[in-house]
C-alpha cells in the first residue's frame, strides 16, 4: 500500500504539513546539528539525513521512477554549482572576500545538500495537489472566490508542468544530443589549440538553448491547460438557477 | 471594448504565462549558480526571465514573476536573501514593463531591458551595503554582508544584468508573437 499525501484530508492539512516539513532549512535554519557529533560532522550528517527523509517521502508518494526523474536534475545541478564555484574561487580568490578554505567547503556543502533535498521538496509540494479537483470544487463556487479559484487552478496546472518540463529535458538532451551536451564527445575539438574556448562557446550554446527548450516546452500547451481548466470549471445551467434562486 | 482595455485585461493566458514564467525565473536562477562566499550569494541567469516577463507581459505581470520566481529559488539555499531579492527583482520587473511600455519598439525594449538589468546591480548593492548591515544589528540572519562584500559583489551583479538583459531581450523577440489567449477562444 502506498502512502500518499495527496489523499490527505482536508487540503489545508496536507498544506500545512508540507510547510512544516520544509519551513526549517527554507526558513534560514541551517544550525540544525547532532548534539553528539563535533560540529562540522553534526552539520552534514543533520543535512544527509533530512535529504534522505525528503527522498523518502517522494518514493512513498510518487514511485521509484518518479522519484529518480525528481532527483536527476537537482543532483545535476548541485554537482554543477559546487564545480563551478570551485572553479570560480580559483580563477577570482577574491569572491572569497576572505572566508577561510574550511568555511566556503561548508558553504557549498550546505549549498549541495540543500538543493538535492529542496528541489524534489518543491517538486512534490506541486505534485501533492491536483488541479483538477481544485478545478471542479471551483465550479461550485460564485463570484469573485470562483474567478480567483480559476485562475489558481491553472497556476497550479502550469506550475506542474514546468516541474515536468524541468525533470524530464536534462535527460531528453543528454540521450538526443550528446554532442551538443557532453564535450567528450567533440572529437574534433582536440586538434585545436583553442579547446578552451570551444568550451566557453559550448557553455554559452547549450545554456541558451536550454533556456529557449524549456520556455516552449513550457508555454506550449498553456492554450490547452487554459482549455481544459475553463471546461473543468464551467457552471452547469442547473447550478446557475440554483444561485439565483438561492 | 477598445484595443487598449483589451490588452489591459488580466485573462487566463496571462494568469498561465505568468505562472510558467514564475517556475521558469526559479528555474533559471537554479540552473547556473556561481557561488559568491563573500556575499553567500551566487550569480545566475534567472534575470533572462524576469526581463523577458516585464517586457512581454507589462509592468504587473514582470512584477509578479520578478518577486516570486527567484525567491522560491533563493528558498533553496540562499534564505537570508530573499527580502533582497523579492524587493529587487520585483521592481526590475516592473520598471522594464513600465519603461517597456505597450509598442513593439525595438530601441525602448533595449532601454528597458538595460534598466532591468541595472536595477540588480543597484538594488542589491543598496541591501548588501545598507539595508542588511543595519537589520543586522537586530537580526543575526542578516549579518551576511557589509560594504566590502557589496563592492566584490558588483562586478558579478553587473555581468548577470548584461546577460539577463540580453537574453531577455533575444527571448521576447523570440516569442512576442505568440499569444496563447488566441487559441483558447
Amino acid at each position: 500500500m502506498r502512502f500518499s499525501l495527496a489523499q490527505l484530508r482536508p487540503a489545508w492539512l496536507r498544506l500545512a504539513l508540507l510547510v512544516a516539513i520544509g519551513l526549517a532549512p527554507m526558513s534560514g535554519w541551517s544550525n540544525f546539528r547532532i548534539a553528539w557529533l563535533p560540529d562540522p560532522l553534526s552539520f552534514v550528517v543533520a543535512w544527509a539525513a533530512y535529504s534522505v527523509f525528503i527522498w523518502l517521502l517522494t518514493l512513498l508518494n510518487v514511485g521509484f521512477d518518479r522519484m529518480l526523474a525528481f532527483l536527476s536534475a537537482p543532483f545535476v545541478l548541485a554537482l554543477t554549482t559546487c564545480l563551478l564555484g570551485a572553479s570560480m574561487r580559483k580563477l577570482f580568490p577574491f569572491l572569497a572576500g576572505g572566508a577561510t578554505q574550511e568555511e566556503m567547503s561548508l558553504r557549498m556543502v550546505t549549498l549541495f545538500f540543500s538543493m538535492i533535498s529542496l528541489i524534489p521538496y518543491a517538486l512534490l509540494v506541486v505534485n501533492s495537489f491536483s488541479a483538477a479537483g481544485l478545478a471542479r470544487r471551483v465550479s461550485q463556487l460564485g463570484g469573485a472566490r470562483r474567478r480567483l479559484g480559476v485562475h489558481g487552478a491553472l497556476a497550479l496546472r502550469v506550475l506542474q508542468h514546468v516541474g515536468e518540463v524541468f525533470s524530464e529535458l536534462l535527460i531528453a538532451w543528454r540521450e538526443e544530443n550528446p554532442a551538443r551536451l557532453l564535450p567528450r564527445h567533440r572529437s574534433d575539438w582536440h586538434r585545436s589549440r583553442c579547446t578552451s574556448l570551444y568550451y566557453l562557446d559550448w557553455f554559452r550554446s547549450a545554456v541558451a538553448d536550454w533556456t529557449l527548450a524549456c520556455l516552449v516546452h513550457s508555454l506550449e500547451p498553456l492554450p490547452l491547460f487554459a482549455h481544459e481548466i475553463g471546461r473543468l470549471t464551467a457552471r452547469s445551467p442547473a447550478q446557475d438557477e440554483r444561485s439565483t434562486e438561492s | 471594448m477598445s484595443a487598449r482595455d483589451k490588452r489591459k485585461r488580466w485573462t487566463l493566458a496571462t494568469t498561465g504565462l505568468v505562472a510558467a514564467l514564475i517556475g521558469l525565473a526559479a528555474l533559471g536562477t537554479l540552473l547556473i549558480r556561481i557561488p559568491i562566499p563573500a556575499t553567500t550569494g551566487y550569480f545566475n541567469i534567472g534575470d533572462v526571465f524576469v526581463i523577458l516577463a516585464g517586457l512581454w507581459l507589462g509592468p504587473l505581470g514582470g512584477f509578479v514573476v520578478g518577486a516570486v520566481g527567484p525567491t522560491i529559488a533563493d528558498a533553496i539555499g540562499f534564505p537570508q536573501f530573499i527580502p533582497a531579492t523579492f524587493v529587487t527583482k520585483g521592481c526590475e520587473g516592473l520598471l522594464v514593463g513600465l519603461i517597456a511600455g505597450q509598442g513593439a519598439a525595438l530601441r525602448r525594449k533595449a532601454v528597458a531591458a538595460a534598466v532591468g538589468g541595472a536595477t540588480i546591480v543597484v538594488g542589491y548593492f543598496i541591501f548588501e551595503a545598507y539595508i542588511y548591515p543595519a537589520l543586522a544589528v537586530r537580526f543575526p540572519v542578516f549579518a551576511v554582508t557589509d560594504m566590502g562584500a557589496a563592492l566584490v559583489e558588483l562586478l558579478p551583479n553587473t555581468v548577470q544584468g548584461i546577460i539577463g538583459a540580453a537574453g531577455g531581450l533575444a527571448l521576447w523577440k523570440t516569442v512576442s508573437g505568440y499569444d496563447p489567449g488566441a487559441s483558447t477562444k
